[in-house]
């Protein structure tokens, strides 16, 4: 026993080395994970708080681009306004009559404190957290798309898996012909995602818009994603590659909203009742 | 004396840290790179601190850093790394009046070229095992050695700044 205690007090650096690196890959191997909650995250207390003041002074950077985005937001809703009054009149000529799944939605506002596109499995933090409504697994987007899903909340901050996650799958859709697929990251450039599993008897546009096909409950459809700016055909596959520019740019985001699907405790239910069959 | 070598290392310590999560990881550039200079911490401990104390505050820094980038603990199993590589590397490139009369190792006694080798070997293992335990497989390794290799020539760079502005006489 003596000996045994010799022996470890000898080689005292090799073994604290090896139980630190054991330490650290259990939290790695688990961190992914979802909801497992551990405080090695930005939505802790201390973080949260740091990041918060942190975010106040830089802020003050981009005040001009915060600015014009929130000013063109605006404008578009007078539009949307505007368009709207024309059929308030008629419910027969909304084209959108019956299919009200899109407005059944609150939206939170949030502002993001943190942010980073450096890595491959990116997140970004939020100043709201459960105190505000804000659940796991809601979707967040900003005035011109999709930006992410809420992975972890605390009572003031939450963390946000952002499209820029190489982890992260979206269902896709697009806008013009109905064709349906995923849409990813491949992690090498933060305007770009992919659109994968678009058969090539599909007739896909450069250019068209990809929009969330509503098919998960964490979004609604129609939230914009980006736009199709390449599209290959690969000898000997059956699906397209087809590269996209994101609507968002992710390098300066500021205010988002986090959608609050109100009917999605009752699409989970009697999804998850239906698979049982 | 020491304790001026203890309030030094505990200004590193917070400032580096504050520096990379405030600062660094908020630089956003199109390709996803970027540099972890508080690896300059480890890099600048004394030469008489107690193996198993660095082992302690690499991985203490290491998992505050990650506190603040949602990684996992991956920054503390590198950092760990890197602290636990330090000794034996500072061992092998001894020069030959060893480090006696110094506190720390800098750039001024022991020459620029000994301190480019030293930070570059140290900061290149720390941003390899980081980066590989980031993307965790071995698909487009090129990608991942070229993101490493790019990271750590800037981080070097910071590194090289840092020493040219704050060496102090007796290093």
């Amino acid at each position: 026993m003596y000996k045994l205690f010799l022996f470890i007090l000898r080689f005292h650096f090799v073994f604290l080395f090896l139980g630190l690196q054991t330490l650290c890959f259990v939290v790695i191997f688990n961190y992914n994970n979802y909801h497992r909650s551990y405080f090695i995250n930005t939505s802790n207390f201390i973080s949260g708080h740091t990041l918060n003041a942190a975010s106040r002074f830089w802020s003050y950077l981009n005040l001009v681009e915060v600015n014009e985005n929130l000013s063109n937001e605006n404008a578009n809703l007078q539009m949307q306004v505007q368009n709207n009054q024309g059929y308030s009149n008629s419910v027969v000529s909304n084209p959108n009559f019956g299919d009200d799944s899109t407005n059944l939605n609150n939206l939170i506002p949030a502002k993001v404190i943190n942010n980073s596109i450096g890595n491959q499995h990116n997140y970004f933090t939020l100043n709201k957290g459960s105190n505000h409504g804000i659940t796991p697994d809601m979707g967040v987007i900003a005035p011109s798309g999709l930006v992410g899903i809420v992975k972890q909340v605390s009572r003031n901050f939450s963390t946000v898996v952002s499209i820029l996650n190489t982890r992260i799958k979206i269902g896709g859709r697009i806008g013009e012909n109905e064709f349906t697929g995923t849409v990813i990251w491949k992690g090498h450039d933060s305007r770009k995602l992919n659109l994968e599993t678009i058969p090539v008897h599909a007739d896909v546009r450069v250019g068209s818009n990809v929009v969330t096909s509503g098919y998960s409950s964490i979004f609604p459809e129609n939230i914009l994603i980006g736009e199709i700016t390449s599209v290959k055909e690969i000898p000997g596959s059956a699906f397209y590659e087809i590269e996209l520019t994101l609507s968002t740019n992710m390098q300066s985001l500021n205010y988002v909203y986090v959608t609050d699907f109100i009917l999605k405790t009752e699409k989970d239910n009697l999804e998850s009742e239906s698979y049982a069959d | 004396m020491l304790t001026k070598v203890l309030r030094s290392n505990l200004i590193r310590f917070l400032g580096l840290l504050f520096f990379q999560v405030i600062i660094l990881n908020e630089i956003h550039v199109h390709v996803p790179i970027i540099p972890y200079f508080y690896v300059l911490f480890i890099i600048l401990m004394p030469f008489g601190i107690s193996p198993a104390l660095s082992l302690i505050l690499a991985f203490a820094l290491g998992l505050s850093v990650d506190m603040f980038s949602n990684t996992g603990a991956i920054h503390a199993a590198a950092a760990v790394l890197v602290a636990f590589v330090r000794p034996y590397t500072l061992k092998a490139m001894k020069p030959v009046m060893g480090y006696e009369d110094l506190v720390r190792p800098g750039m001024r006694k022991l020459g620029f070229s000994w301190f480019v080798m030293y930070s570059a070997l140290l900061i290149i293992l720390h941003h390899f095992a980081l980066y590989f335990l980031e993307v965790f497989t071995f698909t487009e390794v090129l990608f991942t050695l070229s993101r490493i290799m790019g990271s750590s020539l800037i981080t070097l760079f910071l590194v090289l700044i840092f020493e040219f502005l704050f060496q102090s006489k007796n290093n």
